[in-house]
């Protein structure tokens, strides 16, 4: 009974945790202003072969490798990560809403983890949004940053330089935190399962 | 997870193991080159060398240079790269080390046979054991005006779903390896040209420390 009692307790706080909102104090709701994110231009603006240097730190655990993407029409992209040693790690071909693995190393085929790595790259991105969707716009006298939600999506953005800073979701298992230190400078943190990626441009 | 990145990590190297492979050919070709890297394997103790690394990624039709140093010891290697990034391999007995981006990273092999299989490629090129070689890869020799041109085809199925072929250029003159071209399970490859070689210059260990 104390055992039903403390896994109600706890589903009861993901609950309510999962629903708070991302807007910090002293931002407010201001339904005239419209969306500055669809102004941001594109991450992978150019069809051209992009490459990164990419580490993934998981609890103790290093890894390091070349990550490569490539915008290959306006609605997918290709991902393909190698060892540094050359060996390819994985193949991905990214659609909206839909990961297609055209190669992966055994260790690594697991749809959940794939699909976790996809959405960190579609939202990196692919963050302009449909003239349908529905946001909201929360701006601060005491900011030159505005914050615009989209379904469970907080985009921050510094008006002062036109760019993305950040991109935090929420969601019932977790909390997916993306701040992007510059145009060459990405890390994504899953704090709830310990994983952080950094990613950065290389020339 | 980690031991998913483990195995990933471990399977970068399994590219390796197949130089340990042999077949059972005989030919008076393999014999010459046999008895070649054996007397090699007398005089030559250590290598120090440059090394320029080219993946070809099919699906975007391109080829990615890395650069860096090698270096060989007494079954000690070091990789370290330098261009697009810093990033150093170490094998040190059952240890691996990785350092990127000022992290290392340090894996215990223990017993994983992977690891031997490594260990014993890496005697077989490098000192020209090839006593140690099995039966799991198909071997084929042939020859140019200056290098020795060892093809070994994947047999087993768990290789050959990375790994198609591996083709090592050995110099006439030196015996040393020249180029490495691994072909992978698709039409990816990474090619590994050698060149600066320098023998039996390391005089200590000092370079497959891992602290």
């Amino acid at each position: 009974m104390r055992n039903l009692k403390l896994i109600s307790a706890f589903i009861i706080l993901l609950v309510f945790s999962s629903c708070a909102s991302l807007i910090p104090a002293g931002f407010h709701k201001d339904k005239k202003a419209e969306s500055e994110l669809n102004k941001l231009p594109a991450f992978v603006n150019s069809s051209s072969l992009q490459k990164y240097d990419m580490t993934l730190d998981y609890k103790k655990s290093h890894f390091s490798g070349m990550l490569l993407l490539k915008k290959m029409d306006e609605s997918s992209c290709r991902l393909v990560l190698t060892s540094y040693l050359g060996l390819s790690i994985f193949n991905l071909e990214i659609s909206k809403d839909k990961v297609l693995v055209q190669q992966c190393i055994e260790p690594l085929n697991k749809k959940k983890i794939l699909e976790l790595f996809a959405s960190d790259i579609e939202f990196m991105m692919a963050y302009e949004h449909s003239p349908l969707d529905k946001y909201s716009v929360y701006k601060s006298e005491e900011s030159n940053n505005v914050i615009e939600k989209i379904s469970n999506r907080y985009y921050t953005i510094d008006t002062t330089q036109s760019r993305l800073v950040r991109v935090q979701q929420r969601g019932f298992f977790g909390k997916r935190d993306i701040r992007f230190f510059s145009a060459k400078k990405i890390v994504i943190n899953h704090p709830i399962i310990g994983l952080r990626l950094t990613i950065n441009s290389l020339k | 997870m980690k031991k998913n990145i483990i195995i990933s990590i471990l399977l970068l190297f399994n590219v390796f193991t197949v130089f340990a492979q042999s077949t059972t050919d005989n030919s008076a070709l393999r014999d010459t080159i046999t008895v070649k890297l054996k007397k090699l394997a007398s005089t030559m103790k250590t290598i120090d060398c440059n090394f320029l690394q080219t993946k070809y990624i099919d699906v975007f039709d391109e080829e990615i240079e890395s650069k860096g140093s090698f270096f060989y010891k007494e079954n000690k290697i070091r990789m370290d790269y330098t261009t697009p990034v810093k990033y150093t391999m170490i094998i040190n007995a059952n240890k691996l080390t990785t350092v990127s981006s000022g992290k290392k990273s340090v894996i215990d092999l223990g017993d994983n046979q992977i690891m031997h299989n490594m260990k014993g490629m890496m005697t077989a090129c490098m000192i020209g054991d090839l006593s140690k070689l099995t039966s799991e890869y198909n071997v084929q020799y042939s020859q140019n005006t200056n290098q020795y041109i060892t093809k070994i085809i994947m047999r087993d199925d768990q290789s050959s779903k990375y790994i198609n072929s591996i083709v090592i250029y050995l110099s006439k003159n030196t015996m040393a390896v020249d180029e490495l071209h691994i072909k992978e399970s698709g039409k990816d490859y990474t090619k590994y040209k050698f060149y600066n070689r320098k023998f039996n210059t390391l005089k200590t260990n000092e370079k497959f420390k891992i602290n």
